[in-house]
């Protein structure tokens, strides 16, 4: 059974694409849309939307970047894993679920370093891999898409996703003891 | 709320700099200040004032003396010495030989090259005993952040902002062709019934609702390079819609909060990253993903709509305001 979901996933992320880009041209074709003109119509927005997005990027990404290379991190962690280790979530992943919000490289980086030094398949490796597949970096993703569209105040935006996220490890954590335990 | 975050986060990071690099001084963590006893042996001439070198210390004496605790019994690094006078000059360690622990290679990075540790040398003529003094080290920490902040101005542009050109360029071409087809709408249309819940301000037609759900199924499926430029598109339409250009509507908040905290079915970047790693089972986290990210979606909606009412955020609602 898991080795026919886990066949089925793998022919949808390698199909999903090539299927859209022929799927919507021929149905455009088909309904008599001019579909050449239409995709370059559509594509001249692409670079107007992905340079407006840059004093955005600069911003946060600066910012970030100069948390990860401080090392405050650690001093967090040092903070707050008296905390989790309450709800049963190991110390080493701890770094993990502070650094998903923020940055997916820095996240990314770490859970490969957990990999390397306890195994993919030790309980840590499979706790920060779905920590790590179960949230996004909100920072990142609120600050780009308001930063496109000109919005500054945000109301509820941030501390919504930062409940989600605290939500989503939760029960990242609660699972994995459960599956994996 | 930006404001603050972004703010705390240079703040945080160069009060942790600074204080860092100021106890790196104050305990004199590297022994900047003392005389390192080690032993110099097999010393050969290449060049008039070149010399090559392999320079022994104890393991013991190495471990008092920056307070480490390594293994062995004797360290051995081949070092070049530049000899400024008859028993005293420059000696370089290369990081890259084999056997350099990494307290040396830590001192070279906080010196500033990280390829080589510097030091001053004096040799006792007539034995192989000698002493070294490391040369200074750098506001290490600073020296790392300011070279972070310039490096991921540079990040931002070149590696994100640049590369999604093309790949926006793509996808908002085939939705223009979705658009036109009238695609879109059917997909809007059938899945009305959850979206008008969501997103009541939304009117189900409204393209603004075509770029939501098709980001969202990028999110669910993985995709991510598909999902910002429909993300960013959503965005703009949901702009439109906006009354107050300045301040998020309830539906923008609804949004995002779902793209953050969104479903994901299949986790393609942590999956390659596992069979990367030699893992027996890559697709096992799939179930736990799927479950947790489900959480995090559902905990977003709720609290989403939950915060929406409290007279903090109300008060501020684009709509409402609006109607006033």
């Amino acid at each position: 059974m898991s080795e026919f979901i886990r066949n089925l996933f793998e022919v949808i992320s390698v199909w999903a694409i090539p299927f859209l880009l022929l799927f919507i041209p021929v149905v455009g074709f088909i309904r008599k849309v001019k579909v050449y003109e239409n995709f370059v119509e559509g594509a001249k927005e692409g670079f107007q939307v992905a340079t407006r997005i840059i004093p955005f990027l600069v911003a946060i990404l600066v910012a970030i970047g100069m948390f990860r290379a401080s090392g405050a991190m650690d001093i967090f962690v040092k903070l707050i894993s008296p905390l989790t280790n309450l709800i049963g979530m190991p110390a080493e992943v701890l770094p993990v679920a502070l650094m998903r919000p923020l940055s997916g490289s820095g996240s990314m980086g770490l859970v490969t370093e957990l990999m390397k030094t306890h195994g993919p398949d030790s309980f840590i490796g499979r706790l920060a891999s779905t920590m790590y597949g179960s949230t996004e970096t909100t920072f990142y993703v609120l600050a780009v898409y308001f930063g496109s569209v000109a919005i500054s105040k945000t109301r509820h935006a941030l501390p919504s996703g930062l409940i989600a996220d605290f939500a989503g490890l939760l029960a990242a954590v609660l699972i994995c003891r459960l599956v994996f335990g | 709320m930006l404001n603050y975050v972004w703010l705390a986060l240079i703040a945080i990071s160069i009060l942790v700099a600074a204080g860092t690099d100021l106890q790196t001084k104050l305990t004199d963590k590297y022994r900047e200040k003392e005389d390192i006893a080690v032993q110099l042996v097999n010393i050969e001439t290449t060049t008039a004032d070149n010399k090559t070198a392999l320079l022994k210390i104890p393991v013991a004496d190495f471990n008092r003396y920056y307070a480490q605790n390594l293994a062995g019994d004797t360290l051995r690094c081949a070092v070049q010495l530049l000899m400024l006078g008859e028993n005293h000059g420059r000696m370089t360690l290369n990081t890259a030989n084999a056997g350099v622990p990494d307290f040396w290679q830590a001192i070279a990075k906080a010196q500033g090259h990280p390829a080589e540790m510097r030091a001053r040398i004096v040799l006792h003529p007539g034995a192989t005993p000698a002493t070294f003094r490391i040369e200074k080290v750098g506001f290490e920490k600073l020296a790392a952040i300011t070279e972070a902040a310039f490096n991921f101005a540079k990040i931002a542009v070149m590696d994100i902002a640049l590369p999604l050109v093309g790949v926006m360029a793509m996808w908002l071409g085939i939705m223009k062709i979705a658009e036109q087809a009238g695609i879109i709408r059917l997909l809007a249309a059938a899945i009305a019934p959850i979206t008008r819940r969501l997103f009541p301000e939304v009117p189900t037609d409204h393209p603004a609702m075509g770029a939501m759900v098709l980001n969202i199924a990028a999110n669910w499926l993985g995709l991510s390079n598909a999902a910002t430029p429909f993300g960013l598109k959503a965005m703009e339409e949901l702009q439109n819609l906006n009354p107050k250009k300045d301040t998020a509507s309830n539906a923008m908040v609804m949004f995002l909060g779902i793209n953050t905290a969104s479903i994901t079915l299949i986790p393609a970047t942590i999956i390659g990253l596992r069979v990367a790693m030699k893992s027996t089972n890559p697709a096992e986290i799939i179930g736990t993903t799927i479950f947790a990210s489900t959480c995090a979606t559902m905990t977003a909606v709720i609290v989403v709509k939950l915060l929406g009412r409290l007279p903090a955020f109300r008060k501020d609602d684009p709509n409402r305001l609006a109607e006033s």
